[in-house]
C-alpha cells in the first residue's frame, strides 16, 4: 500500500463507478461522526494491493467532533479477491491493538460491518502523509536525513509490539500460539511446498537447514509479519505510520527482526542490513529503549534464512496462481522469476555459496 | 535457421519499447511497461540459454534413484527434493559436498538467466 499520493483536486473528483458508494457512505460518515454532516470532496483509489483496496477520502464535516476538512483512508478488500489473509474486522481490531500500544499506525476510526454500505465489510482509518517506496527510501537522504534515527524509531515500534502477549480477548480470532513457532512454520511451509506441482530442490534444502538449526522456542508475541521497508510511512524523515497489519500473527518476535533486515527487503542498498534504511545496530538500540533485548547473529541469519524461504515460497505461489490460470498477470509471472535470487541468497546464508 | 533469432527479435522490440514507446507512456503505464521489458530481457535469455546442451545435473547426486537418462528434469527435483526432506544429506560428508555444488550450480544457471547482474556479483563473492 502506497499512500504518497496524497494531493487531492480541491474540485469535484470522483470516479463515476463510485457515485453510489458517495451518497451512502456520506450518509454512514454523517452518522458516525455524531452531531455533524459529511460531505464526500474526492475519493481517490491508491495504488498498491491486489487483495486489498485503500481509497483516499477528502470528506468535509460541518459540525461535530470532526467539524472541518477530514483526509480519511477506506480499505476494503478488492472486489476481485482471491485469498483472504485476514478479515477486515479482524485487521481492524489489530490495529486498535497495537495503536493503543503506542505502535504508530494510522488511527484506527470506524469499522462497517453492514455491507449495505458498499456491498463490502471496510474500516477507516486516519490518513497518514509521507512515502512508503521502498526503492526511494534506501537512497534518498532528503527522505531520511538521519538513517540510524529512523532506525531506531522502528525498532522502538517493533518493541512496542512485541510487548503485545497473549491471551488478548480482542484478538481470540488469531489462531493460538504455538509452542515451538518456528516448528510450526517449517510444516506449514512444507505443506506448501507439497501443494505446488513442480519440487524445488534448493527450498527444500533450506527448510532441511531451518529444521536442523532450529532456535529453542520462546515466549510467544504478536508480530506483524510483514515489517518491511514499503510498508510503513516515513513523512520528514520519521515514520509516520505502519501499515499491512493482514499477517499479524502470535510468533517469535526475531521473525519480524529477520524479515526486515533479509536481503530481499533492502531494495539493493545491502550494506545498510536493515531494510536498505540503516544498520541493525540502531534498530536494536531503538527497541531496547522499549524492551532491553539483543539479537545474536546466528540469531539474525537463521531468521533471515526463513525470510528468504517463506518469500520464495511465496513467489512460486504467486507464480503458479497465474499459471494455473487463476489469475492472469504479468506481475505474478515475473514474481516467479525472482525465486532464483532468494535462493542464492538462501544457499549463501547458510554457506554453500 | 531462422534470422534474427528469437533472443535478437526481443532484443529489437524491447529496444523500441523502452527507448520509443516509454518516454510517451502515461505515469501510470509505465510500471507495466517496466514489467514488459523485464519480461522479455529473461525470455530471450532463456530462449538463448536453451540451445546450450542441457546438463542433468541432479542425476549426478543420487544415480541409484535415478535410472540414467529416464528420468525427466522434473522428476529429478522431486527425487531430490524427497531424499533432502527425508534427511539422506544431513551428515556432512561428499555426498552432502555433492548436493551442495549442484544446488549452487542450478541456481547460478537459473540466475544467469532471470537476474544476471546478482549471478556475476556472486560469481566475485565466491573467488
Amino acid at each position: 500500500m502506497n499512500m504518497s499520493q496524497n494531493s487531492l483536486a480541491s474540485h469535484q473528483d470522483i470516479p463515476e463507478a463510485l457515485q453510489g458508494w458517495q451518497r451512502s457512505l456520506e450518509r454512514y460518515f454523517s452518522n458516525v461522526v455524531l452531531n455533524g454532516k459529511a460531505t464526500i470532496n474526492a475519493m481517490k483509489r491508491l495504488s498498491g494491493g491486489a487483495i486489498q483496496e485503500n481509497w483516499l477520502l477528502s470528506v468535509l464535516v460541518q459540525g461535530g467532533d470532526f467539524a472541518g476538512e477530514n483526509k480519511w483512508v477506506l480499505r476494503t478488500d478488492s472486489s476481485s479477491v482471491v485469498q483472504v489473509s485476514m478479515s477486515r474486522g479482524h485487521e481492524y481490531a489489530v490495529l486498535k491493538a497495537v495503536y493503543e500500544a503506542g505502535v504508530q499506525v494510522p488511527a484506527p476510526l470506524w469499522l462497517c460491518n453492514d455491507l449495505d454500505v458498499i456491498g463490502r465489510e471496510f474500516f477507516v482509518m486516519q490518513a497518514v502523509s509521507g512515502t512508503a517506496a521502498g526503492h526511494r527510501l534506501v537512497k534518498d537522504d532528503s527522505l531520511v536525513p538521519d538513517r540510524s534515527a529512523l532506525c531506531r524509531e522502528l525498532g522502538r515500534n517493533l518493541a512496542k509490539l512485541h510487548a503485545i502477549r497473549p491471551p488478548r480477548e480482542s484478538l481470540a480470532f488469531l489462531p493460538a500460539p504455538e509452542t515451538d513457532p518456528a516448528r510450526s512454520i517449517i510444516e506449514q511451509y512444507l505443506d506448501f511446498l507439497d501443494e505446488l506441482p513442480q519440487a524445488f530442490p534448493v527450498i527444500e534444502w533450506g527448510l532441511r537447514w531451518l529444521h536442523t538449526n532450529k532456535p529453542n522456542p520462546i515466549e510467544s508475541c504478536l508480530i506483524h509479519r510483514d515489517f518491511r521497508t514499503g510498508n510503513f510511512m516515513v513523512d520528514r524523515g520519521s515514520v509516520s505510520g505502519i501499515l499491512d497489519w493482514e499477517f499479524t500473527a502470535w510468533g517469535d518476535w526475531r521473525e519480524d527482526i529477520g524479515w526486515l533486515t533479509a536481503k530481499c527487503w533492502r531494495f539493493g542498498n545491502n550494506a545498510n542490513v536493515a531494510g536498505g534504511i540503516g544498520g541493525v545496530s540502531d534498530l536494536m538500540a531503538g527497541y531496547s529503549d522499549i524492551c532491553p533485548r539483543e539479537i545474536s547473529s546466528e540469531e539474525l541469519r537463521y531468521w533471515q534464512v526463513m525470510a528468504h524461504v517463506r518469500w520464495a515460497i511465496i513467489a512460486v505461489q504467486q507464480a503458479e496462481r497465474h499459471l494455473s490460470g487463476q489469475q492472469h498477470s504479468l506481475e505474478l509471472a515475473l514474481t516467479g522469476r525472482l525465486v532464483p535470487e532468494l535462493e542464492h541468497n538462501i544457499l549463501t546464508l547458510i554457506g554453500d555459496y | 535457421m531462422n534470422r534474427p533469432d528469437a533472443p535478437e527479435l526481443l532484443a529489437a522490440a524491447r529496444a523500441t519499447l523502452m527507448n520509443d514507446v516509454l518516454p510517451s507512456v502515461p505515469e501510470h503505464l509505465r510500471y507495466e511497461v517496466r514489467m514488459i521489458a523485464s519480461a522479455m530481457g529473461i525470455a530471450a535469455r532463456e530462449a538463448a540459454a536453451q540451445s546450450q546442451a542441457k546438463v542433468d545435473l541432479f542425476s549426478e547426486v543420487l544415480p541409484e534413484s535415478m535410472a540414467a537418462g529416464s528420468a525427466s528434469p522434473d522428476d529429478a527435483r522431486r527425487t531430490i527434493a524427497a531424499a533432502i526432506r527425508a534427511g539422506v544429506f544431513d551428515t556432512p560428508g561428499a555426498q552432502q559436498q555433492k548436493l551442495r555444488a549442484v544446488l549452487a550450480k542450478t541456481v547460478y544457471n537459473a540466475l544467469m538467466i532471470s537476474n544476471p547482474k546478482a549471478a556475476q556479483s556472486s560469481e566475485g563473492q565466491r573467488s
